[in-house]
């Protein structure tokens, strides 16, 4: 109540001033005249009365600031004129002001942008309730070598089973499906989820609830979840959607719900759930099993309240040791000789993944770059108080007080923060709202990036610090003792004590230091990046297009329906005007395209002992028609390609990778050879062929170790092996190699496999070259962000030299006039200021080299082929930085060079 | 106020203008005379004093202002007592009762001591 009207009066007094002060006049005289009135009726004169009216009153003018001091807004008040002030000032200034703000601006907008994206994606806890307390559960198996480590579902059923560490615990496996309802067919991204797991996130749903158990026991198919943006986007927010039956690759499916707006699991672009009960996979392998060489779904646990992620592995490792008491399919020798163990890592890594380096260096170019945008400003402040020394000395002779001065200051700087901060925010807005350029499949979480509390509150103690930083800089310089002295000596001395230049120059070359770290981070990236650029694809990205078919198991339920809708397909488009080759290969062995991990699988020489695990490497295995090598550009180096007896026989033909030859082989011929997959048992298969190494998923992950079974259509398999048709050509990526421009033929093909089947989906059309463009896009960008702010960096450095240098030319003009009146040669006075720039220059890249060597190791998860103290970028960047600290000494030299010793001694 | 009367005064000039307003709400001028007649003149208290101190006192809470005509046809600015203000007047004036009680034995035992 009290406090209420406090701050209501107060209030009041500050907005309506102009009206306080009128009331006060009015109130006051209207005292003043019943006093007059008083007097006259006690019969003084008029002049008399007015005179003892005032007298008894006591001084109208001393009341009156009595009064507004009683307002309690005289600090206000005052603040307000000081900012007034201060602008009025800051005004007349823009050689000052602007830099300044422009630097303050930069440092606390770029700071705070890159850390809102850092603590969306990596600090920020996962949008679930007590995120902290989520694992990722898998294994790790450092002898085995294998490609995936996550469960089976033996291994998850026996820890859901038993474990005592873990809350809930639920398992998931992401795939892609077509849509295949409404007109338009669509490729979505799917999890197959346990209906266990959304219990464990504590999700809730949006509508109706999530899949259950019973569903899939009731129906024999799980029950669909499906996300809020896939319900708005193409079932227009039907409010009747719970219930509604859709179609999933062609197959009838009823939703039970819909998710949260927010809620995107596994992945940030998963638009569907379906209830999968693990058990079913038993049925598949006819009874349960451990299947630890098939560890291909991903676990997720809730750790009980207390529970270390230690306790967890322990609790886990003890139950991996009684796999083989509970699955008949393992040995406790096997476990031994894989080194099978838990492995429980909290869930968010597993979501961030790897972008986690790259953020991070983002984050510390951030914090570099603010270090250079503080030394800048003070120098600036620094060079602007020399600049008005002898207006402060003035001042003060002429009484302004140290605590007057110092509000003059403080309002100063904190006025240029706000500003400066404002536009920082700004800045940062703006970045934000761009996402920094990187596309949502580039980085996870990337949606929940906003401009949050914890930024604007970044800001504000960013500029807060900045503020007071600054006005600690003006207060010292300005304030120091000795001015009495400096202002009976001319203007040519009272400059900079020798003291203050020595600040100025660590200040400098601190700058130029962290710009040359800066940039040799950045140049580490670009090498990087240039040799990502160099890599020998393996094929030809010129004129083809691409795209993933994606052919569902209903009507083309086995391998002969559907290799024959391929070879029709394959033969129609070859027949398109402009086709010179269309041919198909598994989604697995295409290069640069997400690979789903079952796809893999061990592959052992057959003269070799099988259970060694180092001579069965792990290798993709896929599907690709006796075209495709040529089609792609991928060279053939040993052998033949594919012919029709290569499917069927007692040891039907693959072709293998140069990559996988090598490892199985070595140097070897490997035609003639024989292999055999751990899937297929005691079947054998002969080596017809190499190719040359394609990379796999993307261009940094090396080649892929890969075998090549013939798709040939239609069908020779011999089906009493069963060997082939356990690839059955699903997600086949067609290639289409053209004399026209690739785009312009996706209408002709789209029509020509409607033709065919009008609910067959083209997923991901696009042209190899972009393909190679995407699979680089962020090491790119990464490049180029570090660059900018590297580049900004540099820019604020070379004004810094520039600075310091024309300041110790105008302010040693005198003694340079002087020498040059003796006999010193102006070219000598210019190498003068030349070989200083060079020494700031030498200094800085010498500190900042060294600051390199150390950091930069860090950078490595990020760099190709490139090691991080790699000579030439460090080599380069000294270079560059000492040639453009020499021309920024340009301007000075040649000022120095010409100075008029007849003016100069005259101004002295 | 004046510099004679000192600090006290000013927690005395509030217990009276908050006794004068007790009485019924008033303009500046009115409460000079009222205080004036009440203490009978023994305070020198400028007349002037009282306007920061009603200002002081509404940002209390305690009084608040209005403008309203007098009987003479004029424009004034009257002070009223708020509830807040009431309480306030009778904290005062305990307060005062028990200081000055203590004053006063305090001259007593000096007067009639041993």
């Amino acid at each position: 109540m009290r406090l209420l009207s406090e701050v209501r009066e107060r209030v009041r007094a500050l907005l309506f001033r102009w009206r306080e002060e009128r009331e006060l006049d009015e109130e006051l005289s209207f005292h003043v005249e019943m006093a007059t009135e008083e007097n006259l009726r006690r019969g003084m004169s008029r002049e008399e009365a007015r005179r003892q009216a005032l007298i008894a009153f006591g001084g109208l003018d001393r009341i009156k600031e009595e009064v507004r001091d009683a307002r309690g807004t005289r600090p206000l008040e005052d603040l307000a004129r000081d900012l007034r002030f201060a602008v009025r000032r800051l005004a007349r200034e823009p050689g000052f002001t602007i830099p300044t703000m422009a630097t303050i601006a930069l440092g606390i907008g770029v700071c705070t942008a890159v850390f809102v994206l850092v603590n969306a994606v990596l600090l920020r806890p996962l949008p679930y309730p007590a995120a902290d307390r989520l694992v990722d559960i898998g294994h790790a198996a450092p002898r085995a070598e294998l490609m995936v480590t996550g469960l089976s579902a033996g291994t998850f059923l026996h820890y859901r089973e038993n474990s005592r560490a873990f809350e809930a615990m639920g398992t998931y496996l992401e795939d892609f499906r077509a849509l295949t309802d409404l007109e338009a067919p669509e490729q979505v991204r799917i999890a197959l989820v346990s209906p266990g797991l959304f219990t464990v996130l504590h999700a809730t749903p949006y509508l109706g609830r999530f899949p259950v158990a019973a569903d899939a026991e009731a129906s024999g198919r799980g029950g669909v979840l499906i996300s809020y943006d896939l319900w708005v986007g193409r079932y227009g927010a039907d409010p009747a959607m719970v219930g509604r039956t859709i179609e999933i690759d062609r197959r009838p499916e009823v939703v039970v719900g819909v998710a949260q707006p927010v809620f995107h699991f596994p992945h940030h672009e998963t638009q569907l759930w379906i209830g999968w009960p693990p058990e079913k996979l038993f049925a598949r392998f006819g009874g349960p099993r451990a299947d630890v060489r098939g560890l291909f779904l991903s676990g997720v646990g809730r750790l009980r309240g207390g529970v270390s992620r230690a306790e967890a592995e322990r609790d886990l490792d003890r139950l991996v040791r009684t796999l083989p008491d509970v699955y008949p399919d393992v040995t406790a020798e096997q476990l031994e000789k894989m080194g099978l163990h838990a492995a429980v890592t909290p869930l968010k890594e597993t979501v961030v993944g790897n972008v986690r380096a790259a953020l991070l260096l983002l984050l510390g170019t951030a914090g570099f770059l603010l270090l250079v945008t503080w030394a800048n400003a003070t120098n600036l402040y620094l060079v602007r108080a020399e600049r008005q020394r002898r207006a402060v000395v003035v001042e003060r002779s002429l009484g302004a007080t140290s605590g007057r001065l110092a509000r003059r200051f403080t309002c100063e700087s904190l006025l240029l923060v706000a500003i400066g901060g404002a536009l920082g925010l700004a800045l940062a807005h703006v970045a934000v709202e761009l996402r920094f350029g990187f596309e949502p499949e580039q980085i996870p979480r990337l949606r929940e990036v906003t401009l949050d509390r914890a930024g604007l509150g970044l800001a504000a103690g960013l500029c807060l610090l900045t503020g007071v930083f600054l006005a600690a800089v003006s207060l010292q310089s300005a304030l120091r003792p000795g001015h009495a002295a400096l202002l009976a000596g001319g203007i040519g001395r009272m400059t900079a004590g020798r003291k203050e230049g020595t600040t100025r120059r660590i200040l400098v070359v601190t700058q130029v230091a962290l710009a040359c770290t800066l940039l040799i981070g950045s140049a580490l990236m670009a090498r990087s990046y240039w040799r990502l650029k160099q890599v020998d694809l393996g094929f030809e990205p010129e004129r083809a297009l691409t795209f993933l078919l994606s052919v569902p198991s209903d009507p083309y339920s086995d391998y002969p329906a559907a290799a024959r809708l391929h070879d029709e397909l394959l033969g129609r488009l070859r027949d398109l005007p402009g086709v010179e080759a269309a041919e198909a290969a598994t989604l697995s062995t295409f290069p640069l395209t997400p690979v789903p991990d079952y796809y893999n699988d061990r592959v052992a020489a057959l003269d070799r002992a099988f259970t060694d695990s180092a001579a069965a490497p792990d290798a993709v295995i896929g599907l690709a028609t006796p075209g495709y090598f040529r089609a792609m550009g991928i060279p053939m180096r040993q052998g033949r390609g594919f012919q029709a007896i290569d499917a069927g026989g007692d040891a039907p033909g693959v072709i293998l990778s140069a990559a996988l030859a090598r490892s199985l082989f070595g140097a070897e011929d490997p035609t003639g050879r024989r292999v055999r997959l751990t899937s297929t048992g005691d079947l054998a298969y002969t080596v017809i062929g190499m190719v040359g190494d394609v990379p796999s998923r993307a261009i940094d992950e090396g080649p892929a170790r890969a075998v090549y079974f013939p798709n040939l259509y239609p069908a020779r398999v011999d089906t009493a092996t069963s060997a082939v048709p356990a690839y059955t050509p699903r997600d086949e990526q067609y290639i289409v190699r053209t004399s026209l421009p690739p785009t312009s033929l996706v209408a002709a093909i789209r029509h020509t496999i409607h033709e065919v089947d009008p609910k067959l989906v083209m997923i991901r059309v696009t042209t190899l070259e972009e393909l190679v463009a995407d699979s680089m896009a962020r090491p790119r960008l990464t490049m180029l962000l570090l660059f900018a702010g590297a580049a900004t960096a540099l820019l604020l450095g070379v004004i810094g030299i520039y600075g310091v240098l024309s300041y110790a030319v105008r302010r040693r003009s005198s003694e340079l006039g002087v020498r040059i009146a003796l006999g010193a040669s102006p070219a000598r006075m210019a190498r003068m200021v030349v070989r200083q720039s060079a020494l700031l220059a030498l200094g800085g890249i010498a500190v900042g080299l060294i600051a390199a060597f150390a950091l930069t190791r860090f950078l490595r998860a990020l760099l190709y082929e490139v090691s991080p103290s790699d000579p030439v970028a460090f080599l380069a960047v000294a270079v560059l930085i000492f040639a453009v600290a020499l021309a920024a000494s340009y301007l000075p030299a040649r000022r120095a060079g010409r100075i008029d010793p007849v003016r100069a001694l005259k101004a002295e | 106020m004046s510099d004679r009367s000192g600090e006290l005064l000013q927690g005395t000039l509030e217990l009276l203008v908050l006794r004068a307003l007790s009485l019924e709400p008033m303009h500046g001028w009115g409460l000079a005379q009222r205080i004036e007649g009440m203490s009978r003149d023994v305070f020198q208290v400028s007349q002037g004093s009282l306007y920061p101190a009603l200002q002081r006192m509404k940002r209390k809470g305690w009084v608040r202002s209005e403008w309203r005509v007098t009987e003479n046809n004029r424009r004034a600015r009257y002070y009223r007592l708020t509830s807040a203000g009431e309480r306030q007047l009778e904290r005062e004036k305990e307060k005062w009762a028990r200081a000055s009680q203590a004053v006063n034995r305090v001259l007593g035992w000096e007067a009639g001591g041993p």
